[in-house]
């Protein structure tokens, strides 16, 4: 079970409480953390959740069903992560089969 | 040659033998659990065992008395020990390990919230935190954005000051007064 908390930039926070622990304490205790950020609160199922995080800026709890939404005028702006710079190794492994490929074209 | 007892000759069941400079004597027998003290030349006495007190939470955060004992309760409360401690997925929705702690909170890419169980006396308290994971080109740094007494708000950004979630893990460590 997961606990969803509306911002009021329009997102969601997801909270995981670990087992035992009071679930308004610790919504006091974010609310503390993230200071005039709360809008309001609800569980839902971790299946809810979504599992790939590419519009992960993009979440929202818009509509009444127990589900994660896609804010898509958000969705609109989210950039994927570049991939990151190739290593001298990886250029020279590049390289080893560019220079194949063309003798066996010689 | 004979050993003589003053004044009884039958020895004391759980007594023990002492010399008073002229005769040999014998104590009375002592409790279960009691141990043999000397009283000098007198003649020694059985006493119950005494061990080191635990040590209360203010000596513990003193740190600096060395006739009390810390014991597996009180440890918490040292200087030096931390507080919070946890590890957690990087998208921050499952924790692997952690101690103190009673809530994390995925608020986004690269920005999780921890709450504390056993708060700290004040929001002056140091964190230590890392995001886990191994490659060469990406350069991740995590920092604190808020930190209240019983919670805290962490973000992890890469070069171009963009949140992004770590490689692999969040890992925290919390030290100060409770």
């Amino acid at each position: 079970m997961k606990i969803v908390i509306k911002t009021t930039d329009g997102g969601v926070a997801i909270m995981t409480l670990v087992s035992g622990s009071d679930e308004a304490q610790a919504i006091e205790k974010w609310k503390l953390a993230n200071p005039e950020k709360y809008v309001s609160h609800r569980q839902m199922p971790d299946s809810a959740i979504p599992t790939d995080r590419t519009f992960r800026a993009a979440w929202a709890d818009i509509t009444p069903e127990l589900t994660i939404d896609i804010d898509m005028a958000k969705a609109a702006y989210v950039q994927p992560e570049p991939a990151p710079a190739p290593t001298k190794e990886q250029l020279m492994a590049e390289l080893a089969a560019l220079t194949a490929k063309i003798q066996a074209l010689e | 040659m004979p050993v003589t007892i003053v004044g009884n000759n039958t020895p004391t069941a759980g007594g023990v033998v002492y010399g008073d400079g002229t005769n040999y004597a014998s104590t009375a027998a002592g409790s279960s659990g009691q141990v043999l003290q000397s009283n000098g030349s007198s003649a020694p006495t059985w006493a119950n065992a005494s061990g080191l007190a635990a040590a209360s939470q203010a000596e513990m955060e003193a740190a600096t008395s060395n006739t009390v004992a810390a014991t597996p309760l009180n440890t918490k409360s040292h200087p030096g020990v931390a507080k919070v401690w946890l590890r957690a997925a990087a998208n921050g929705t499952s924790i692997s390990a952690s101690y103190n702690v009673t809530s994390i909170t995925d608020n986004g890419p690269g920005s999780i919230t921890v709450t504390i169980d056993t708060d700290f006396s004040s929001a002056n308290y140091v964190i230590t935190t890392f995001g886990a994971g191994s490659n060469a080109n990406v350069s991740q740094t995590n920092w604190i954005s808020a930190q209240a007494a019983g919670s805290f708000t962490a973000e992890c950004i890469n070069p171009t000051f963009t949140n992004v979630d770590p490689l692999s893990a969040w890992m925290f460590a919390c030290f100060g007064d409770q």
